[in-house]
């Protein structure tokens, strides 16, 4: 007969065994469906083989109960945690999983992207991503594979990580705009922010950063009145509770450093975005981001737009910039000039000590400005998509749109029939400006009234020269 | 816009409460039988190196820009004062307390002897840290 904790032991374990069986089922129903990429079956495979190895361990401590008499109950406790946590874990990763297959991804864009990252990621290292639709207006990457890493060996299953490359990303894009090639570029900022990492840009970046230590102790005090607590996030809420000088000042310098790094990285990522894929990405930026009120707002993560609109102007366009000055056309120009005239209105913050923080780390951001453009053409020198190449090829591709042609190839000899298969930077390129410069000329062209409709063909348009240079460039058809 | 989940951070802060919980299963193992096996000793050294890089954030905070390592080891200073229960009326005092909690740990390793009040209270940093990193891992699912 066993006694009573043992009693309790034995239906913890068995509940853990019954989530464990749950799960697996779960996993099968994922297993069976199809998906565009190869990412979603490599998190699968790993959550199984996890699952299986959890099942067995638990059942070994079912069996072992009897040696462990006498083991005090923490012990056995802390063990089951980890299972369990672990069990949750994966369950929690499978939603990762949902919107990726075949029916909710933008497909015209996977082999561009597989490219761009076989271009800027691998070297040695293996790597897997899944692009997932998402219900969040919102563009994201979400490199995993360290978190992965993290939990799993802490749980004490560090074993089964050869089943995960070394790099695992989920990318996420909003399922409306899934027609929408050309705002696709948005996802070479989230590619960026993976490379912001590999070219260790942070260690080249904040040390250049230096805070205005006058206003740092002006924050201090702020707080220190209000007597409240600066929390990482809105869900831990804030407490009236009277904290030592030293903790506040503490908590408000890790609060300003930790807003510094972010803001860096993410016009970092702003900066090689536009390294690797020109006024595209700055078009896209802008069209994502304009209709939304919240332009003028910083968060603790990201730069008000405006800002970014102002910081990626001056690369495009400025001396030291990446000189696309000299090759975009008149009409193009005048349309990124005015988004900057515009993201130049910027409205005055309410007073507080939020905005006071946000006010400090500017100053500070401001100061790196020019670093970043240095530092981003220093990193994708040999790798970027170049004025010259935009101006080789933009406008001819954009002839191929004005005659409802897709822009895949440009042909260099009518004669020989020698084509060149475009690279997906230029498709895009082509793609941007001429819904900016010539949208009214390809409504006149397919006769139809409704400019939603007009838009949506010049995607397709757009996505079929995504399509058809990959097979050209899979079946060696260039010249 | 919906909230979306830091997924690094919930998944480190997971991986913290776990890695709390090898800790207190260690120094509970060792309490019990005085003896650090092979598992003990690595759980145990990185106990050591996790309090090495708090007190080292907790020292640099004026200046953490100086490397992405410096900005980490403050924001795990300022995460472990979150964590900890003790009244103290200074910084100093708190970088004191946590060199306390590594000597005992070093004692440890050296085969010196260490009383049942030193391990426990290590045992309770540690647990206390791994709570906290567990309630907070779980109050992110929940926020979502």
């Amino acid at each position: 007969m066993q006694s009573y904790p043992e009693q309790i032991t034995t239906l913890l374990l068995r509940l853990a065994q019954d989530r464990s069986k749950a799960l697996n089922l779960e996993l099968q129903r994922l297993q069976s469906r199809q998906y565009p990429s190869t990412g979603p079956h490599t998190l699968i495979k790993l959550a199984v083989a996890t699952n299986e190895k959890i099942t067995k361990d638990l059942s070994v401590m079912l069996d072992q109960q009897q040696k462990t008499k006498g083991i005090p109950n923490l012990e056995i406790e802390i063990a089951l945690r980890a299972k369990t946590e672990l069990l949750a874990f994966l369950h929690f990763l499978m939603q990762y999983v949902e919107g990726a297959d075949i029916e909710h991804t933008p497909i015209a864009f996977i082999f561009p992207l597989q490219c761009l990252l076989r271009k800027h990621l691998t070297s040695r290292s293996k790597f897997d991503f899944i692009v997932r639709s998402s219900h969040s207006y919102n563009y994201k990457i979400r490199p995993m594979a360290e978190g992965i890493r993290e939990v799993f060996s802490n749980a004490g299953y560090k074993r089964l990580l050869y089943l995960l490359p070394n790099q695992f990303l989920v990318i996420d894009y909003p399922i409306c705009e899934r027609r929408n090639v050309l705002v696709q570029c948005m996802f070479v900022h989230e590619l960026s922010h993976t490379l912001y990492y590999r070219y260790n840009l942070a260690s080249r970046l904040l040390p250049n950063a230096l805070l205005n230590e006058e206003e740092v102790q002006r924050l201090i005090a702020a707080y220190a009145i209000q007597r409240v607590e600066v929390t990482e996030s809105k869900t831990e809420s804030a407490s009236a509770e009277v904290l030592p000088r030293w903790i506040i000042e503490d908590r408000v310098r890790v609060s300003l450093q930790t807003t510094v790094e972010q803001w860096v990285e993410e016009l970092t990522a702003d900066a090689l975005a536009l390294c690797l894929f020109g006024p595209a990405y700055f078009f896209a930026f802008a069209y994502f981001s304009g209709p939304f009120a919240s332009m003028d707002k910083p968060s603790e993560t990201h730069p008000p737009d405006k800002m970014r609109i102002e910081f990626m102007f001056d690369m495009l366009l400025k001396d030291r910039g990446l000189g696309y000055g000299k090759v975009l056309d008149d009409i193009a120009k005048t349309h990124i000039e005015l988004w900057r005239s515009y993201a130049m209105q910027v409205r005055p913050a309410v007073s507080s000590t939020e905005n006071i923080l946000f006010s400090i780390v500017t100053q500070t951001i401001r100061q790196l400005f020019a670093h970043i453009v240095e530092q981003t053409k220093e990193v994708t020198r040999g790798k970027r998509y170049s004025p010259q190449a935009f101006s080789r090829d933009v406008s001819t591709l954009c002839l191929n749109l004005a005659n409802a042609f897709p822009p895949n190839e440009i042909i260099e000899d009518y004669k020989k029939g020698n084509t060149r298969v475009m690279e997906a930077e230029s498709i895009l390129n082509a793609g941007w400006v001429y819904l900016i410069s010539g949208y009214k000329t390809f409504a006149d062209l397919l006769g139809v009234e409704d400019s939603r409709e007009t838009i949506n063909k010049l995607y397709d348009l757009v996505a079929k020269g995504l399509e058809y240079a990959e097979i050209q460039r899979q079946w060696g058809m260039e010249a | 816009m919906m909230r979306e989940l830091d997924f690094a951070k919930y998944s480190h802060r997971l991986g913290e409460g776990l890695f709390a919980d090898k800790v207190v299963l260690s120094l509970s193992q060792f309490a019990r039988t005085r003896k650090a096996d092979k598992d003990i000793k690595r759980n145990l050294g990185r106990a050591q190196s996790f309090l090495q890089e708090v007190i080292e954030g907790g020292r640099s905070t004026q200046d953490a820009f100086r490397s992405s390592q410096t900005a980490a080891s403050a924001r795990a200073f300022t995460q472990v004062v979150e964590a900890s229960t003790i009244q103290v009326s200074s910084k100093e005092e708190f970088l004191r307390y946590l060199d306390g909690l590594q000597d005992t740990l070093s004692k440890t390793f050296a085969g010196k002897a260490v009383t049942k009040e030193e391990l426990e209270r290590v045992e309770g940093f540690f647990s206390r840290y791994g709570q906290l990193q567990f309630q907070r891992s779980k109050a992110m699912l929940e926020s979502v």
